[in-house]
């Protein structure tokens, strides 16, 4: 079943990044170190299948989506606010059980140039960093890293490799990504609206296609660990 | 013989130039701009306005300064603009006219333009030029009716995720004179499980007074009902020292928890009347991104400080904020949208419009009630932003070139 996904994905192929299911700008699941241009926002919403996303990576029994607004608040910094649900998991004393919100930043320390990778380094879920969950607070995917990304052309080919690493930092232990991690985006310039991607998040190798439309309008859908299906849909647009 | 050559020349001249500025601010007034003023001296047009039309400021200058350019001709060598809000002068913008033109017809660059425009908040010379100037289509005496939406929340318990009250907000608000405001707004509750006040009321009545000291420095004294049935005095003074750069601001509250409740009864109590924080503002130009820190004493009483980064993006405002007290801290982050429509209907004897922001304030961690305060409804003062001299030069390389 995984090759059938793997044949489909590299059959489509395009140039274009966007948001990741993460909801940060990246790969499927890896953040890249890109930016949109300044004062771009984008919302949406992606599908975090168990046992691959889900909230620490096991222990949860339901699959998860999420919702989030994405902000290119400098020329230099992504700020991403996501609330992810548990699918068919109530809001009640029972359960206990509460959408989990988490606050991302982003920093690109430097460009891409000719030569020269675009540098960048991250807080997911930072909360956890500064210990400002209070009490009952929790950081279910928090993570620290930095990642570079570089891009290449040949003929009318366009090649996106992103590698990074993941660490703990301060409080916050590293849970979405563990070490290391990396992705290429493939894409060709006669369809320049559709793109693959192909990626280690460091636990799972992942695939999948993205889709613009309108050059508003992001379409993801993948597969992780080439066994479960993932997706996502954002809009963008800059102020 | 060259005597009376010379005196008919002159006659002509000031006849011209006295007729592109009654077709100026004819066409200024037709499109609906208030408190209009005009007059020629040395080839230079001098015009002031206030923009109650156009939803954003650098709309409304891109119109004028549009109009301008097509009203106004050779007679006029320059073009200085000076921009009011409730009639006081807030911003002064100077141009070439001709290099105007040739920027409004689209064949120079916006660059080319604004290297030679400048645009300041220093008004008061030339503010004094005005004086005497007859005024057409004052902005007194009309009733505004905008209404928005108010949205207060806090994440809730296990049997209630989010508690909400939210709220339709007309308001009657007119201008009475010169920086002289009335205003009362009203709250319909259309959704409430957050307070205890789960009946419409009105949220707030008062009168405020706002003030341009020389030197760019301004003072706002308000009275009555705000928000949070607080009743009294408040008082702010905002100080720009190098230009919208870097500001100082104090306010100071005198005022008690007052209000009438369901059944028209008053309930009170004067526990502790007495309100302030001061603090400073550095804005980024090139980023029109406001950095702020102020020290003071907050609604719960809890004395601490605030520090928040804001950036403006025309008319929406993001920002994050960062708020230690005696009573707690609070981290978070705050949005401020326009409702919709660029282009409001002309300001008449009663005017209905959508409210002017929607404001909301997000605690990602912390207590709620910290370093809370009340509002005091629409305010000179906090509007002041999109009159800064660079978010208006900024705006008009979209909005002004054809």
């Amino acid at each position: 079943m995984k090759y059938i996904y793997l044949l489909f994905f590299l059959i489509l192929m395009g140039s274009v990044k966007g948001q990741s299911l993460t909801g940060t700008k990246g790969l499927l699941h890896v953040p890249t170190a890109e930016l949109y241009p300044d004062k771009t926002f984008a919302i949406g919403a992606s599908f975090l299948p168990l046992p691959y996303m889900s909230y620490s990576r096991g222990g949860e029994q339901y699959d998860a989506y999420a919702t989030y607004v994405t902000a290119t608040f400098f020329p230099w910094m992504e700020v991403m606010f996501r609330y992810t649900h548990q699918i068919g998991n109530e809001v009640n004393p029972i359960t206990q059980y509460f959408p989990d919100r988490m606050l991302t930043v982003r920093l690109r320390l430097l460009k891409e140039r000719k030569y020269t990778p675009a540098v960048l380094f991250g807080l997911q879920d930072m909360s956890g960093a500064f210990a400002t969950a209070g009490p009952g607070g929790a950081v279910n995917y928090s993570a620290t890293y930095g990642v570079i990304t570089k891009n290449f052309e040949w003929q009318q080919w366009q090649l996106g490799v992103s590698a990074g690493y993941a660490f703990d930092f301060l409080d916050m232990p590293t849970i979405d990504y563990k070490g290391l991690f990396g992705g290429v985006s493939i894409s060709h310039k006669s369809l320049k609206n559709v793109g693959v991607l192909l990626e280690h998040d460091s636990e799972t190798f992942n695939a999948g296609v993205e889709l613009f439309l309108f050059n508003r309008l992001q379409l993801l859908l993948g597969a992780a660990n080439f066994d479960a299906p993932v997706a996502g849909i954002s809009y963008r647009y800059s102020l | 013989m060259m005597k009376n050559i010379l005196f008919i020349f002159t006659l002509l001249t000031s006849f011209l130039v006295s007729s592109q500025e009654n077709n100026l601010i004819n066409a200024l007034h037709k499109d609906g701009f208030e408190n209009l003023q005009s007059f020629t001296a040395a080839e230079t047009l001098y015009l002031s306005y206030e923009n109650n039309r156009y939803r954003f400021q650098g709309r409304g200058l891109a119109e004028v300064l549009k109009i301008a350019s097509k009203e106004v001709s050779g007679l006029v060598k320059d073009l200085v603009v000076l921009i009011k809000y409730k009639d006081i002068p807030v911003t002064l913008v100077k141009t070439d006219l001709e290099t105007l033109k040739k920027y409004v017809s689209g064949s120079i660059s916006y660059e080319a333009w604004a290297s030679q425009a400048s645009f300041s908040l220093s008004t008061d010379k030339v503010h004094k030029k005005f004086e005497g100037q007859e005024t057409v289509n004052s902005s007194f005496y009309k009733a505004d009716i905008p209404v928005g939406v108010n949205l207060e929340y806090a994440l809730g318990d296990f049997t209630d995720g989010v508690k909400i009250d939210l709220n339709l907000t007309p308001e009657l608000r007119t201008v009475l004179g010169k920086g002289l405001t009335a205003s009362f707004e009203y709250h319909t509750r259309v959704a409430n499980d957050l307070t205890e006040y789960n009946y419409s009321s009105p949220n707030i009545l008062k009168a405020s007074q706002d003030i341009r000291l020389s030197g760019n420095k301004f003072l706002s004294v308000n009275f009555g009902f705000f928000s949070n049935q607080r009743f009294g005095i408040h008082a702010k003074y905002l100080s720009y020292l190098l230009e919208e750069r870097l500001a100082f601001h104090m306010t100071f509250g005198l005022n008690q928890f007052a209000f009438l409740n369901n059944e028209l009864k008053l309930e009170y109590n004067n526990f502790d009347r007495y309100l302030y924080n001061a603090g400073l503002t550095y804005r980024i130009n090139s980023l029109d991104t406001d950095i702020s820190a102020e020290y003071g004493k907050y609604l719960g009483f809890d004395i601490g400080y605030k520090v928040s980064v804001q950036r403006q993006f025309n008319e929406v405002y993001i920002g994050f904020f960062f708020t230690k007290t005696n009573g707690g801290e609070n981290l978070g982050f705050n949005f401020q949208v326009p409702f919709f429509g660029n282009k409001y209907l002309k300001p008449n004897r009663v005017r209905v419009r959508p409210g002017d922001q929607f404001i909301l304030d997000y605690n990602y961690s912390g207590s709620n009630d910290v370093g809370t305060t009340y509002s005091i409804g629409e305010n000179f003062q906090n509007n002041l932003k999109e009159f800064y001299p660079q978010v208006l030069k900024k705006s008009l390389k979209k909005l002004l070139a054809q």
